[in-house]
């Protein structure tokens, strides 16, 4: 679809045009899964956090005022509705061998990496996701989290320290960041 | 392990993840249903309004009603015990409930919903015996304020679905709706009756309705072909309540020509049941294009289901719109049972009539290549009067004998049949067969 078309889609869509809403969702559909899919374990789970996410931004579409932040929006309210189906569903927890005697984590370097991504509290679990999962640069996740790129950068860091204590000997070494900006 | 290894093996696991990650059928299915089934924005928008000026409104009335009461604390407790619940509405919260009035209760057993069927499981007890023969009911439905039925002035004892009298003053039914227009994953359920078994009333219903997900997924992706077409046939999707998938049908330049049928559908199981279809679909000649099939669940003891091409043709109708009257001279019997023609599509066999205290009961069965339509047929009493048939668990069409029934007849009275010329159907050869994922 040419940035045009999109353009008049999306104007069509805020006038309340089904036709020229359902041709933008289409074309968003295969990146929508892709989003679900990094942030839920299911097909099913996607499914519905998708069908959500449409029925939201159908009923939100007159309130959109600028065209060009009509799929960020939609990602941001696809974000959203993973988060509820997430926390609907039971965590994954750890086996309890994984902990160490007298609570003291235990080195385990067969540790499963999404087991411990799973582990992590939010918001740092999402911006795990986004980046490595989904493969976003730090301004969009922080265009669609709404927060600022230096948080992005400070989540993942934070993140990443964690993930290397579980995993790992020790602490993430250092304050080099190694996320594309 | 350090920031680098750590940085490396989160990319090198999201490398993993993302590889062929194409949206399934599954998802983009949901897709279209959803797009499929957006209301009408405007008019959501209208029902906002007025459902906020609604509650404003009712705030305001309890707020007054509130600081009244808090001032006679003794009297509200007296007025609330002697408040009687007559055509009240009740909200629901997937118990059954009940609402009274003319003495006529109304129970909603249960409401089951699988993102295209919504079925009602309701109970009427009356204090009377019911009168079927003349008892009309007036129904409106609504989904999230949007009326999804409405049958104010049916002239059935039931204007939707099936049902049975188990007792002279209980019937018991089910309310069947597609919801082919709006289909939300959850919403909320108005029903509400203003005539009931014939007597006029309100009995209403407001309860939350949430999508069963319930459902196996066939990846059937068939394709059947000979002379006269190819059949194509998507995933199919299974529910306790519905059979869907999406078909496409091509006519090539076979014996049968694509200008003068329309290519329909017959979905069989493997104990010569019929699935009703909820919105027939056919198809003719030109460029094919992909449909979708909507019909009933396959029963539960069924193991197989064949898909079958069948040609009609769309004019039959016009040159055989009359009726067929049939006069019972004799008592029939399975050896010698009473033949009801049909035009082309073949002929009823009426075995026997049996008089009974309280009703008349026929049985037989169709003969003939459409036996979905075959089964329609009325009785005419000795003044040419239709007779009414008593509210009966509609069987699923098909070859195997059946019964209707009738109200209480006297043995001697004439009777006569009517039936009408019937499409016939005509098989070109395409089929397939698919097990029923369980």
């Amino acid at each position: 679809m040419t940035e045009l078309a999109w353009d008049t889609d999306v104007r069509l869509a805020a006038d309340g045009d089904r036709e020229a809403f359902a041709r933008l969702v289409r074309a968003m559909s295969g990146e929508m899964y892709r989003m679900a899919r990094t942030l839920l374990h299911s097909d099913a789970d996607c499914a519905d956090a998708i069908q959500e996410a449409i029925l939201q931004a159908y009923r939100g579409m007159g309130k959109l005022r600028e065209p060009a932040f009509f799929k960020t929006w939609c990602m941001r309210i696809l974000i959203r509705e993973c988060g509820r189906i997430k926390r609907r569903v039971l965590p994954v927890a750890l086996p309890q061998a994984y902990e160490g005697e007298a609570g003291r984590p235990q080195r385990m370097p067969d540790l499963d990496l999404q087991a411990a991504v799973e582990r992590l509290e939010e918001p740092l679990q999402t911006t795990v996701r986004l980046h490595y999962w989904a493969d976003l640069p730090l301004e969009r996740i922080a265009e669609l989290t709404e927060v600022p790129a230096g948080t992005v950068k400070s989540r993942l860091h934070r993140a990443r320290k964690q993930l290397a204590a579980w995993l790992g000997e020790g602490d993430e070494e250092g304050d080099v960041g190694y996320e594309r900006c | 392990m350090n920031a680098a290894d750590m940085n490396d093996m989160l990319r090198l696991a999201g490398q993993e993840r993302r590889a062929g990650a194409e949206a399934p059928p599954l998802v983009l299915s949901r897709i279209e249903e959803t797009l499929q089934s957006l209301p009408d924005r405007r008019g959501m928008q209208r029902l906002a309004r007025r459902r906020r000026f609604g509650y404003v409104a009712a705030s305001l009335v309890l707020i007054v009603l509130a600081l009244t009461m808090a001032a006679r604390l003794p009297w509200v407790a007296d007025g609330l015990n002697r408040l009687s619940v007559v055509g009240a509405a009740l909200r629901g919260e997937g118990k059954a409930m009940s609402v009274t009035d003319h003495g006529i209760k109304l129970t909603i057993e249960q409401v089951k919903y699988d993102g295209l069927i919504l079925a009602v499981d309701y109970r009427i007890r009356s204090q009377h015996p019911i009168d079927w023969q003349t008892g009309t009911s007036s129904l409106v439905m609504r989904a999230d304020g949007m009326e999804i039925i409405s049958m104010r002035d049916a002239n059935t004892f039931f204007p939707i679905g099936t049902g049975k009298l188990t007792k002279p003053n209980i019937y018991e039914g089910t309310l069947l709706v597609p919801m082919t227009s709006y289909r939300p994953p959850e919403f909320k359920l108005d029903i509400s009756f203003t005539k009931l078994t014939g007597a006029f009333g309100a009995w209403s219903f407001k309860l939350p309705v949430k999508m069963d997900r319930t459902a196996s997924t066939l990846d059937s992706n068939k394709r059947v072909y000979n002379s006269e077409g190819l059949l194509e046939i998507g995933d199919m999707t299974f529910t306790p309540l519905s059979t869907r998938f999406k078909f496409k049908y091509t006519f090539s330049s076979g014996q049968t020509s694509p200008s003068k049928y329309l290519a329909i559908l017959q979905l069989v199981d493997d104990k010569d049941r019929i699935l009703r279809m909820f919105a027939p679909i056919s198809t003719s000649g030109g460029e094919a294009a992909e449909y979708p099939v909507y019909a009933q669940a396959v029963p539960k003891d069924a193991r197989q289901l064949t898909i079958k091409v069948a040609y009609i043709d769309p004019n039959y109708w016009k040159n055989h719109d009359r009726e067929i009257r049939t006069v019972m001279t004799e008592a029939p019997t399975k050896a010698h049972p009473l033949k009801l023609p049909q035009g082309e599509a073949g002929y009823i066999e009426i075995s026997d009539v049996r008089y009974l205290a309280d009703r008349t009961v026929i049985r037989y069965r169709t003969v003939g290549s459409n036996p979905g339509d075959q089964l329609n047929f009325g009785v005419l009493d000795e003044k040419g009067v239709y007779l009414p048939w008593m509210p009966q668990i509609e069987e699923m069409p098909g070859l195997a004998e059946r019964t209707r029934t009738l109200g209480p007849l006297d043995p001697g009275a004439p009777l006569t049949f009517v039936t009408q010329p019937t499409v016939p159907f005509l098989y070109p050869g395409l089929e397939t067969v698919v097990d029923i994922p369980r």
